[in-house]
């Protein structure tokens, strides 16, 4: 399980910008798609990732470290509290970057398939949409120019949102 | 070989790395619709045969049977490198993030863009977005609205087992629609997936309202009737409609109904009404207390002509048929009126009998088996009027003057201390407040057709 240990197999992944990084293999399998490949036997080799950049990886990359090391739920029924409460700040402190990157780390979450951060992304993005309006989540997502309304569609919606009394 | 049993529901991540034995990585990464799923196995499978060495990767399995559009996965396939994702946010991520916020705020999110309109439209993320709202309250912020005596203007809400305050107030949670002409003069006539219909006494005019979005609407006019009405609202799952029935009938001399009774349908869908013949026609009270609507169906109490009999009347909303089921036999004679009610989404019959127990039978209609007595109720101090199960089957029932909540599970009373209420009577109406997106207006086009016919 840790870091250190030589003994444990290795996994490499390569950026989009060609940096690798070797993690041990429990790490690895926080995700479902590299776990897949590797009980397919296809990640004796290095695994690019085209599409996912070495800052946005490094972020991945200690998320899953953290949550490897961590004990899982379902391993203790009287999980240890202060370990919970651990993970719960440790989420909370990770999730503290910018809109930007939050989007990347999502995106290669999905990708990844690394559900418990995709939740984590999910609700970080919710929390920060809460309560704006529809050109402030435009502006904070950086919604595509191409996907905006025509004034007749945003009419429309509007209008079919009329029945709301206040 | 794991890789067809992990098949994902919508989204399929193909990675293959071929042509190894030339010493190339090669990735590709294919994702689509589900419904190429398909298309990719076999092609993935046929490389297999050829000695290719492919690695599938499924994504996450989610339990939505639905295609979704994704377009950063297409621009995937292309190989272009994804940045600037904030662009184009895929659907199925969209989803992940939307679902979590509350009904009102996703209303007023349709603006933002293209994407985001369709999705918040899209009648499968609606239900999901329902059902996750009705499976994610605990028994601690379960929220109840209570209608004393059904009337509108004595809303007030609480929460079952309020760990933080026991009453909310009403405009921290819901505006009350009290811009409505004669708002003082309306009942509640019924809820379901948090819509609640009410109508005005005095103007005979029905509403739809939804608490969470705010919205109300009122139905078109009816035909007026002499003589008595009672409505009903509830949920058709057959045609994915919600439906306002009308009971009239007209009162003989002798307190029986006189003659047939008149059942019209309004369907939202349709935005019209229509008639239904087959009510009964041997029955002679209904009694209006209870509005029970259950796994489609509409059910009334109601005496059996000259008989003194009580039975049940079911109106299957999806079909439009008329059932009687017979209510169950106990070896006990209740000291009180029976209310009918909702437990685990099933009709339940509560009644007290003579000792001060409470039976509570539940209709199970898997196999007929029939009427199943679920639980009899501890004697209680004094004696009580059962009114309803609250969806997480706390049992709400009316003791001293106030109201007091069993819980089934902690086997404790918990009695609601505040005077919210005037007195504890079976004539409260009580609903869950439901965080819901669900709105049925019908096309106008539909409506203008479905008028000229009738």
């Amino acid at each position: 399980m840790s870091t250190s240990s030589s003994s444990s197999k290795k996994i490499v992944l390569k950026s989009a910008d060609n940096e690798t990084f070797e993690i041990d293999e429990i790490v690895a399998l926080e995700s479902q798609a590299i776990k897949n490949m590797i009980e397919d036997e296809c990640a004796d080799n290095v695994i690019p990732l085209g599409n996912i950049d070495s800052k946005t990886l490094s972020k991945i990359i200690e998320y899953c470290k953290k949550h490897a090391e961590s004990p899982k739920k379902d391993d203790n029924a009287d999980i240890d509290e202060k370990a919970v409460e651990d993970l719960k700040s440790f989420d909370a402190e990770f999730a503290k970057v910018d809109m930007p990157l939050i989007q990347d780390i999502l995106m290669a979450a999905n990708f990844l398939n690394i559900d418990n951060l995709i939740g984590l992304m999910c609700r970080t993005i919710a929390d920060r949409i809460k309560g704006k309006t529809p050109e402030e989540i435009r502006k904070i997502l950086n919604i595509n120019k191409n996907d905006l309304l025509s004034p007749e569609q945003e009419a429309k919606a509007r209008e079919e949102n009329s029945w709301a009394f206040d | 070989m794991g890789s067809t049993k992990r098949s994902g529901d919508e989204k399929i991540m193909n990675i293959c790395s071929l042509k190894r034995a030339r010493g190339e990585i090669i990735t590709n990464i294919v994702s689509g619709k589900r419904a190429r799923g398909e298309k990719i196995r076999s092609i993935a499978s046929r490389k297999r045969a050829r000695g290719e060495i492919i690695t599938i990767i499924f994504s996450r399995k989610r339990a939505r049977g639905e295609k979704i559009r994704n377009i950063a996965s297409r621009k995937r396939a292309r190989g272009e490198t994804i940045t600037n994702i904030g662009s184009n946010i895929p659907d199925d991520v969209l989803w992940d993030i939307l679902i979590r916020l509350p009904a009102k705020t996703l209303a007023r999110m349709r603006c933002v863009s293209k994407s985001w309109n369709a999705l918040l439209s899209q009648p499968s993320f609606i239900n999901s977005h329902l059902d996750r709202s009705m499976n994610t309250y605990n028994k601690d912020d379960e929220v109840l609205l209570v209608f004393d005596d059904g009337y509108f203007d004595t809303c007030q809400t609480f929460i079952t087992r309020p760990s933080r305050s026991s009453i909310l107030q009403i405009p921290d949670l819901i505006k009350l629609p009290v811009d409505t002409p004669l708002f003082d003069s309306s009942y509640f006539i019924g809820s379901v997936n948090g819509i609640i219909c009410f109508a005005n006494y005095q103007s005979d005019d029905i509403y739809i309202w939804n608490p969470s979005l705010s919205a109300l609407t009122a139905l078109p006019s009816y035909a007026p009737d002499e003589g008595d009405l009672l409505f009903r609202f509830g949920f058709d799952p057959i045609n994915d409609d919600y439906k306002v029935v009308k009971v009239s009938f007209r009162m003989g001399e002798h307190g029986g109904i006189k003659g047939s009774v008149k059942v019209e349908v309004y369907s939202l869908r349709k935005g019209s009404w229509k008639s239904v013949p087959g009510f009964p026609s041997h029955i002679s009270m209904i009694f209006n207390k209870d509005e029970v609507c259950a796994d489609g169906h509409l059910y009334w109490l109601c005496e059996v002509d000259t008989q003194s009999r009580d039975t049940i009347v079911s109106f299957d909303l999806g079909l439009e048929t008329f059932h009687e089921i017979s209510l169950p036999q106990s070896n006990e004679v209740y000291n009180v009126e029976i209310v009918l009610g909702v437990l685990s989404k099933k009709l339940c019959v509560m009644a007290c009998i003579r000792n001060g127990d409470c039976e509570v039978w539940v209709m199970n209609d898997d196999n007929n088996i029939g009427w199943v007595k679920h639980h009899t109720f501890p004697p209680f101090d004094a004696s009580i009027i059962p009114i309803c199960f609250t969806p997480n089957n706390l049992f709400l029932f009316g003791v001293d003057d106030r109201l007091a909540l069993y819980d089934l599970d902690a086997a404790a009373v918990k009695l609601i201390t505040s005077n919210i209420l005037n007195s504890p009577d079976i004539f409260h109406k009580i609903v869950q407040y439901v965080d819901s997106l669900v709105w049925v207006l019908p096309a106008p086009k539909c409506a203008t057709i479905e008028n000229k016919q009738d």
